[in-house]
């Protein structure tokens, strides 16, 4: 279980570029659940999410993963990052090994598997990203943008964490590839139970894929709830630089037009089913 | 044109474009759609010399990018802006970053001021003036970036991904931003994005796979055309998407709508309900 407790976080403390990024934020995730964090940019996300594997340390609050404060001397860090995998914003700046191979290999060899071990993971997870065999004893940094993110992402599987907090995985994928690897990963969380918070200005793929959904704005959490619920409150949303699916925004035009469309419409396959009908009973009686 | 990577250490070498023809127009907005690794990027490289094709020919404004005695008329008159800001970020202040460009094309002092602070504006970074670009966001970074090319004033803005950290209300800023400078400016642009709602914004768009031009046109002409685009490894938008599927057992409906505002006034008009939609 993940559980922040009043954290604040402030970089540059007592200096005249002081900011204060995270400001007393409260939250639970349960093991299993799939959590979806969206926010402005600079609205303290990255933040967060380094706040949970240890990264940085909170100078107001706990940050505590199962059971365990991070800011506890006694608590084993290394073993919280091996069981808290991170994928951060922009990983392709993370790579740096020769081959893409190695690379995927660098984390599972850390932890102190063997290296065919490592590589059969690194294999499986490579393939899980989309990422061609070919492709594997590449320099990465000969890959395109998007094959450099699925080999960072790959690298962060081959890990095999309980917990999969992934900032803004997506970016820079092609459709294709954002939704192949998002319903992989979902695939992997209804599985083996994994925890999966993802971080994303896509709010299409939120509305997807969490069961939750955090708002974060200048450091604290706005709202918290369903897709249904948050995606409810889109004058807010866009007040704080965000958005709801443009799904979404098809189905609150017709409501305000008078048609009889519930609110909290977040995916396509929804306004199908309702609209399917609605609009069959119209065609009909005219 | 044809361009191909070459391997230092096996000289083996990779074909990434493979005969591609392409007119840009003055005053033209393109975007140019593709699955990861079809050669977008490399095409756009080719716009400002980063790189030269291995054959064929590439002009920006009649001046042939392989001669290297005017690569400073091609790089004045195409703005760049890339995949990965922090690449680009080069001072330690934000102004200062903006005002490089312009620096390096000579551009009179004052006439710099003037250009750094209005390309800020547009961008919505005025207040991070005197910020360091390292503490910003990967967000405010791409602002950033994109101001910097502005304040070169290019006659070309090749935009490689520009949006693809920015949060929805940055990204809406930024097109609005581009559609504007394009519209009422004149300025040519060529925006790479995988973002399937703001390509429905150009007035063309092509679409690379395997170093070839798969398939170009309107949005209008392109994006009802759901299975072909699938298969190039792209999507629609949701509201084409959700008129499309609505086709399969309603005929009659008009499948060209590329956003929420024609999708819910398409609806409207096959529920025979008539309102005039909000804009
Ligand atoms: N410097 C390089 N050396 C060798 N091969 C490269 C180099 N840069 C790119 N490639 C290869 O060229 C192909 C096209 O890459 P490019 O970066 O143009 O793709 P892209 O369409 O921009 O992809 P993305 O959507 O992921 O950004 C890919 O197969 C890539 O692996
Ligand atoms: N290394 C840093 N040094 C100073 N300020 C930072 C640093 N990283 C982030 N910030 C600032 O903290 C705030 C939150 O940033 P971040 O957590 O990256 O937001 P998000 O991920 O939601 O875009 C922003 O105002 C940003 O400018
Ligand atoms: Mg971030
Ligand atoms: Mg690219």
């Amino acid at each position: 279980m993940i559980k922040l407790e009043n954290v604040s976080y402030t970089y540059m403390s007592g200096g005249p570029f002081e900011k204060k990024a995270l400001d007393g934020v409260s939250l639970r995730i349960d093991p299993g659940e799939f959590v979806g964090i969206i926010g402005h940019t600079g609205s303290g996300k990255s933040t967060m999410i380094q706040l949970l594997n240890g990264l940085l340390k909170p100078d107001g609050g706990r940050v505590i993963i199962d059971g365990e404060d991070l800011s506890d001397k006694k608590t084993d860090l290394r073993g919280i990052r091996f069981k808290v995998g991170l994928c951060m914003q922009y990983p392709e700046y993370q790579l740096f090994e020769e081959t893409v191979l190695k690379d995927i290999c660098f984390g599972p060899l850390n932890m102190g598997l063997s290296k065919s071990e490592a590589e059969e993971r690194a294999r499986f997870a490579a393939n899980m990203t989309g990422l061609p065999e070919s492709l594997l004893d590449k320099s990465p940094f000969d890959l395109s943008g998007g094959q450099k993110r699925r080999a960072a992402i790959a690298g962060i599987l081959a890990m095999e964490p309980k917990v999969l907090i992934l900032d803004e995985p997506t970016a820079g994928l092609d459709p294709a590839g954002r939704d192949e690897i998002l319903f992989k990963i979902r695939d992997m969380h209804k599985r083996m139970d994994l925890t999966v918070l993802l971080v994303s200005h896509s709010m299409e793929d939120v509305a997807k894929l969490a069961d939750r959904i955090f708002v974060l704005n200048s450091g604290k959490i706005e709202m918290s709830g369903s897709p249904s619920e948050v995606f409810a409150k889109s004058a807010r949303l866009r007040e704080i630089g965000l958005n709801v699916p443009q799904i979404t925004r098809v189905a609150d035009r017709l409501r305000e037009a008078g048609v009889d469309i519930p609110a909290g419409i977040y995916t396509v396959g929804d306004a199908y089913r309702i609209l399917l009908p609605l609009i069959n009973k119209r065609l009909e009686n005219n | 044109m044809v361009f191909e990577y070459k391997d230092e250490d096996t000289g083996k070498s990779l074909r990434v474009l493979d005969g591609v023809s392409l007119h840009i127009k003055r005053g033209e907005f393109l975007a140019v759609l593709g699955r990861n690794g079809s050669g977008k990027s490399t095409l756009a490289k080719h716009m400002n010399a980063i790189l030269t094709p291995t054959s064929g020919t590439v002009l920006i404004d009649g001046i042939d990018t392989s001669d290297e005695n005017r690569l400073f008329g091609v790089r004045r008159r195409v703005g760049m802006v890339f995949q990965n800001p922090d690449n680009q970020m080069v001072a330690t202040i934000v102004e200062e970053d903006v005002a490089f460009a312009p620096e390096n094309l000579g551009v009179p002092r004052g006439e710099i001021r003037k250009r750094v602070d209005e390309a800020l504006d547009i961008v919505g970074m005025s207040a991070f003036k005197q910020h360091a670009p390292h503490m910003l966001s990967g967000g405010q970074k791409q602002r950033v970036a994109i101001a910097g090319a502005l304040a070169m004033r290019p006659e070309l803005l090749v935009m490689d991904e520009p949006t693809a950290m920015l949060d929805p209300g940055g990204r809406a800023e930024v097109i609005e931003t581009v559609k504007k400078l394009n519209r009422e400016g004149g300025m040519t642009v060529a925006l790479i994005t995988h973002y399937m709602d703001e390509a429905v914004r150009a007035d063309r768009v092509i679409v690379i796979d395997n170093g070839k031009i798969a398939l170009e046109g309107r949005p209008r002409e392109v994006f009802p055309q759901v299975e072909r685009l699938t298969s190039l490894g792209l999507d629609v938008p949701q509201s084409t998407y959700l008129i499309h599927m609505l086709s399969e057992k309603i005929p009659g409906l008009d499948k060209t709508v590329l956003n929420d505002k024609e999708c819910a006034a398409e609806l409207l008009r096959a529920m025979g309900i008539k309102k005039e939609a909000r804009p």
